[in-house]
């Protein structure tokens, strides 16, 4: 007998949505159990969120024949795909560029405040009237749920912090449920004495504690009436086992072990808080966790970004490729590569983008200001075909020129890259469907 | 309402249970071309379908009438007769009338076109009916706005959608048959129903409406209760009833959904079938208006348990609710005995752990009363207090952010004051709805600087006192639900002239009625006459407080909502469910399991002055809320019926709580977190031995609370506390500092156990007796004892404190059971 047991309110857990509950019914009335859901279960993602977001026309869509103060400090490079160019801040990108495409016509046209823009990259969405809408991959890992022994969605190193707005950042399972966040390291893998907080015991518990503290334990548990069979009882012991794995197998603990790389590829990634992200989020993917998403910083306020208004407490656009571009450049070329060279980059999708562009002319102080108008974003990966450059902005930079993408479509392109049916409907507040992007949306097909 | 069931009883010999048949409906009348009527024969038992009776035949007298095909009736020409149903030696026949037939008759658009529109699907949020439209044709969604789509439809783009010379080539014909090119496909097939009607329209020049067609009454979705095996399957028939009398078939028209699916669904065409045991609520939407069904699924029954054997009901809650159990054949789980009473009691009713002296002297009292006299207890107890301020906290949404230090001081001081002399809910309503002048000096008054935005207001008003979601309703009709975009805004217009001033002192803000002022709806920017959902209508122009206005409607002891609302909210405090579930969400569609309960708890709650505590008085008394939560092999699946108590997680603040009673080392308040990345400020208010459930403000910093699912209190929903236990709760209770910071702490309880010189076997006594509030069995006794008896002495401590981090992260202790 099928009993799965949908609560109506605003977070549901289990990977069952109504609507599947309802094609599943449909489709076999009787005797198919939750655990033969379909599951095409090898398609990863990675997501380099670039926050403060990069100045489109320093980066991935020069203007060399645009106005001084438009196309700014520097000169366009070839890259190994033919006809595609990217400023010289990234040599390394360069050399990669048969891995990845280019968007150069993403837009949108809700406020321009960081969170917002954050909001509507990860999840499709700016939030409105109290909803908070899923980040991609937890409605990938809701959908298919978590492989054994890792969890489904890892967020490296920390959250999106304070950006401005006071909002949401759009990095939550949301009505999806807690049990669909993602799992989050918050803790810095640039560190030398990296370890993730809470997966390891403290010093002063020991495997004798430990196993002392599992067989009290157990010995309580067998006493127990049936509380074991009510779905809080089970959700708990499912999360200590998972728990109990993640602490014990020593492959999923590895996982997260950076110290077992060799140095030789822990330096390919560059040692820094966003290399070593880039190089863990590799590590975890390998070992089985499908989606990872990388914050290339926590807030736009105290360290130097992307955000390059040029003023205090701001950086301005040299600065930002002698300390950002820099690290970006090493750590994600090195990500496509070891992908490739393991013969993982065909199922795992390498998404790297940032929240808008910026304002083509350059300010006062040496700087670019918020512009949602037009940016680039970088795809590649999985089924998504490398070495195009997709849509274009005019010719200073400020608006699509053609093939304008907003972010329902770019999320609607992820979706379709990791085998989520791009207009499946969640779960939403109060049991009513939301469809993981509106039903007027499709992906960029013209990078597949 | 109007259903007349034709029902013939069998020859009734002694060994067969009462078989019947019922036709639905009880008359056919085919009044336009267009028209058809399904009908369907049911096998009955006591009033409720059972199946559909394969063997029946129905035959049109006389033939040349209609056609019969499929069980639906088409007609052929005008004229009178019946329909003859045999099932078996049953037999029985209805009356049958045709009108209208090669008649040019006109469909009214609001009513018939509409509907057809919705049906196949153009006005569908993923094509026309989004907000932006589609290929240039806007409709409204799901036909929300009908003289809107009129105009779209006939007078857009210079009237070229409509070919009145040759309606047959109207390009809204051809588009959605997909004779030329349409994105959303062929729609509309050539010859049905659908396209005869459209054409029809279009054919009487379009009309938008005309005189002879009478509105549409309500409509009926038929059979209203089946009673059906697991698996089975049984059509649903809907009739649109109209002023006039008239009676259509819509089902073909008819958007159906099921309010609990695992127990059953519902095809797009109507039928449901049953997937597991107990009931649902089959809903019908039809042109704005609603009507439900309900379809059950007893549990088999299990001879080798006998019903209700070990329950025998005493108050008339036990009453009524073991009814529903004998209805659907569900066994109820035993008692839960004494010791598991009261831990239950002492968490659902004042958030605590029973101490180990309150657990001696609850096993000492051998009074008959027992249970009652502890609950009073629990009523009386100072704890309450704090735990039912912390619970109304959450609702009406405190914490520092929207309201600075002094405003939730101001707010929580007047919560609690109302829960300490348990005032009555009404007047707390009372005194937050009317609240005006300081909001320092008047607490409840916060609750406008918390929604400042009306239509915020409205909605959160609705959810709080009415049960009533209304959010859908600001944009458009809410799709499954009675309440419209016009009813919204005329709610909202209740609150457009409340008015904020900044007062003396920081954080100081004075509600001032305003004598101007109104919300403008949002589609035709005009105000609405304030007026409470479905209550009287206040004139735009009239000059009292509109908030009086509501007041007086809401707090009137004829107020459908008001009563039923809290009512299902506290019942669902105590069962971890609701009467209606969810329970912000008291919507007909939406009905409740218990329908005759929650009235009479209504009734009993106005009647004793909205009195909360007489409320829970009931409810803990009753035997159904003193269930185990074991359950037996009939009753284990049941979530819906109280058969069994369901456990429930202990809530961030009850758990951090019970870590600090236990080790008797208190957590540390002393920073406060507003969100939104406005960082951390250190915050000295809370001395050292607060409680979680203390805190006035959800915004007291604790990476505890919050990762234990505390409500930010930012949205009035209750979902918005979460009682999930997901792998990042478990490492924090595993390796995190919460739990293990309190058995290190120095000077805490397995220091005091150690110097006190008690001996390991009263430890381990005293330890089940201070978490799991009952003694160890003899195994679990054994191994403790082993396990602390071989320690060395330097050992104990450590021995210790993992023993009470065992206990604590068992099931058994982390759930309310």
């Amino acid at each position: 007998m099928i009993r799965i047991d949908t609560p109506r309110g605003r977070r549901q857990s289990g990977i069952w949505s109504r609507r599947t509950f309802m094609e599943l019914g449909a489709l076999a009335p009787l005797g198919l159990s939750a655990s033969a859901a379909p599951t095409d279960s090898d398609r990863n993602g990675i997501l380099l969120f670039l926050v403060g977001a990069p100045s489109h026309i320093d980066t991935f869509d020069p203007k060399p024949d645009a106005p001084a103060e438009i196309r700014g400090p520097f000169k366009p490079i070839s890259t190994r795909s033919p006809g595609m160019s990217i400023t010289e801040i990234f040599p390394r990108t360069a050399m990669q560029a048969d891995k990845f495409s280019i968007v150069r016509s993403v837009y949108h046209t809700s406020a321009a405040v960081h969170d917002t823009g954050h909001q509507l990259m990860q999840t499709g969405r700016a939030f409105t009237g109290g909803i908070e809408h899923p980040h991609i991959g937890c409605t990938l890992t809701h959908l298919k749920g978590a492989r054994e022994g890792t969890p489904g969605h890892v967020l490296l190193p920390k959250p999106i912090g304070k950006t401005g707005g006071n909002q949401p950042h759009g990095q939550s399972a949301g009505y999806l449920g807690r049990t669909h966040d993602p799992f989050i390291l918050n803790a810095d893998p640039g560190k030398p004495d990296f370890k993730v907080p809470d997966l390891v015991p403290p010093d002063y518990l020991n495997n004798v504690r430990i196993d002392r503290r599992r067989s009290l334990r157990e010995s309580v548990e067998a006493h127990l009436n049936q509380v074991e069979k009510s779905s809080a009882g089970k959700q708990i012991e499912e999360s200590f086992e998972l728990a109990r794995k993640l602490m014990a197998s020593p492959s999923t603990r590895s996982a997260f072990d950076l110290h077992k790389e060799p140095d030789s590829i822990r330096d390919r990634y560059g040692r820094t808080r966003f290399g070593q992200s880039c190089l863990l989020a590799r590590r975890l993917v390998e070992r089985g966790v499908r989606f990872v998403t990388v914050n290339m910083f926590e807030t736009v306020f105290d360290e130097v970004t992307w955000d390059i208004h040029g003023s205090r407490p701001f950086t301005d656009i040299t600065e930002m490729a002698r300390l950002v571009a820099p690290s970006f450049d090493q750590g994600y070329s090195a990500l496509l590569d070891d992908l490739f060279q393991r013969g993982m980059l065909s199922n795992t999708v390498v998404a790297a983008m940032g929240e808008f562009g910026r304002t083509p002319k350059i300010n006062p102080a040496g700087g670019r200001d918020h512009h949602p108008g037009v940016w680039s974003i970088l795809l590649g990966g999985g089924t998504i075909q490398p070495g195009r450059v997709i849509g274009s902005s005019d010719e200073l930079g400020y608006a699509p020129k053609t093939r304008a993408a907003n972010p329902q479509e770019v999320v609607a392109t992820l979706y379709k890259a990791l085998g989520v049916p791009i207009h499946h409907e969640l779960p939403g507040p109060q049991g009513r469907p939301i469809p993981a992007t509106d039903f007027s949306v499709q992906p960029i097909h013209e990078l597949f | 309402m109007l259903l007349l069931l034709i029902i013939k009883i069998l020859a009734n010999s002694e060994n067969t249970p009462q078989v019947s048949h019922a036709v639905f409906p009880n008359k056919v009348s085919l009044n336009d071309p267009w028209d058809e009527q399904k009908i369907i024969v049911a096998n009955m038992e006591s009033g409720r379908a059972t199946s559909v009776a394969t063997d029946a035949k129905i035959r049109v007298v006389p033939s040349e009438l209609a056609t019969i095909h499929e069980n639906t009736v088409k007609p052929i020409i005008n004229g009178s007769g019946h329909i003859e149903i045999e099932a078996g030696n049953w037999k029985t026949k209805i009356p049958l009338t045709i009108s209208g037939q090669g008649e040019g008759k006109v469909p009214d658009f609001k009513d018939q076109v509409e509907p057809v529109l919705t049906r196949l699907g153009c006005n569908a949020g993923a094509c026309h009916g989004a907000l932006a439209g589609k290929g240039g044709l806007k409709l409204s969604l799901r036909a929300y706005d009908p003289e809107s789509d009129h105009n779209a439809m006939v007078f857009q783009v210079l009237g070229r959608r409509i070919n009145l010379q040759t309606p047959e080539k109207s390009f809204l014909l051809k588009k959605a048959m997909g004779v030329i090119p349409h994105g959303g496909g062929q729609k509309l097939r050539p010859g049905s129903n659908e396209h005869k009607l459209l054409l029809a329209w279009i054919r009487a020049g379009s009309p938008f409406s005309h005189g002879s067609f009478s509105p549409q009454k309500g409509i009926e979705i038929l059979p209203p209760v089946s009673r059906l095996q697991l698996g089975s399957s049984i059509p649903m028939i809907v009739l649109a009833h109209q002023n006039d009398g008239r009676v259509r078939d819509v089902t073909a028209w008819t958007k159906f959904a099921s309010a609990y699916e695992p127990v059953a669904g519902v095809s797009p065409e109507g039928t449901v079938t049953t997937v597991g045991n107990g009931e649902a609520a089959i809903s019908a939407w039809f042109n704005n208006a609603v009507a439900v069904a309900r379809v059950q699924t007893p549990y088999p029954a299990i001879n080798s348990i006998p019903q209700n054997k070990h329950f025998t009901p005493e108050t008339w809650i036990d009453g009524m609710v073991s009814a529903r159990w004998k209805e659907l054949n569900i066994v109820p789980s035993q008692d839960a005995g004494d010791d598991e009473f009261l831990r239950r009691l002492w968490l659902d009713t004042i958030g605590m752990i029973p101490t180990v002296d309150q657990f001696a002297a609850f096993q000492a009292d051998k009074a008959p009363e027992k249970r009652n006299r502890w609950i009073e207890k629990a009523l009386a107890a100072p704890e309450y207090n704090d735990f039912w301020t912390y619970k109304w906290s959450d609702l009406f949404l405190i914490r520092t952010g929207r309201l600075n230090q002094s405003a939730v001081w101001a707010m929580h001081g007047a919560l609690r004051n109302s829960v300490v002399s348990n005032r009555g809910w009404d007047e707390v309503t009372r005194n937050i709805l009317l609240a005006r002048g300081s909001t320092l000096l008047n607490g409840e008054g916060n609750f406008y600087v918390l929604h400042r935005d009306p239509s915020e207001l409205a909605e959160t008003v609705a959810v709080t006192f009415l049960g009533q979601s209304i959010a859908c309703a600001r944009c458009h009709n809410h799709p499954l639900e009675k309440w419209t975009q016009d009813q919204y805004w005329s709610f909202a217009n209740l609150f457009g002239r409340v008015g904020l001033k900044s007062g003396d002192t920081d954080g100081e803000m004075l509600v001032v009625p305003q004598r101007l002022g109104d919300v403008p709806h949002l589609r035709t920017g005009k105000p609405m006459a304030p007026t409470p959902l479905d209550g009287p209508s206040l004139p735009v122009e009239a000059v009292t407080d509109r908030r009086e206005h509501f007041a007086q409607w809401l707090l009137d002891p004829a107020n459908p909502y008001f009563a039923r609302t809290q009512v299902n909210r506290v019942w669902r405090h105590f069962f971890g469910r609701g009467l209606v579930e969810p329970d912000d969400d008291l919507r007909l569609t939406n009905p409740s399991t218990h329908e005759e309960l929650l009235a009479r708890l209504a009734t009993e709650f106005r009647t004793s002055g909205y009195d909360n505590k007489s409320l829970m008085r009931l409810i803990l008394r009753s035997k159904a809320y003193q269930l185990s939560s074991s359950t037996n092999s009939n009753n284990e699946n049941d979530n819906l019926f109280f058969s069994h108590y369901q456990p429930k997680r202990l809530s961030a603040e009850v758990l951090l709580d019970a870590y600090s009673q236990i080790t008797t080392i208190p957590t540390k308040f002393d920073a406060i977190s507003p969100g939104g990345g406005n960082g951390t400020t250190k915050y000295a208010g809370y001395p050292l031995g607060t409680r979680a459930l203390q805190l006035p403000d959800a915004a007291v910093a604790s990476p505890f609370l919050d990762s234990f699912g505390r409500p930010e209190r930012l949205q009035s929903c209750s979902c918005e506390r979460e009682s999930d236990t997901g792998v990042a709760q478990i490492l924090q209770m595993s390796n995190g500092g919460a739990l293990n910071e309190k058995l290190r702490a120095a000077g805490n309880i397995i220091e005091q156990w150690i110097a006190s010189g008690k001996s390991d076997t009263e430890i381990v006594q005293i330890l089940f007796r201070a978490t799991l509030t009952r003694d160890p069995s003899d195994k679990e006794k054994n191994h403790y004892l082993n396990i602390l008896t071989k320690a060395m002495r330097t050992e104990k401590r450590e021995v210790l404190e993992d023993c009470i981090w065992a206990i604590l992260s068992t099931r058994e202790f982390l759930l309310n059971h």
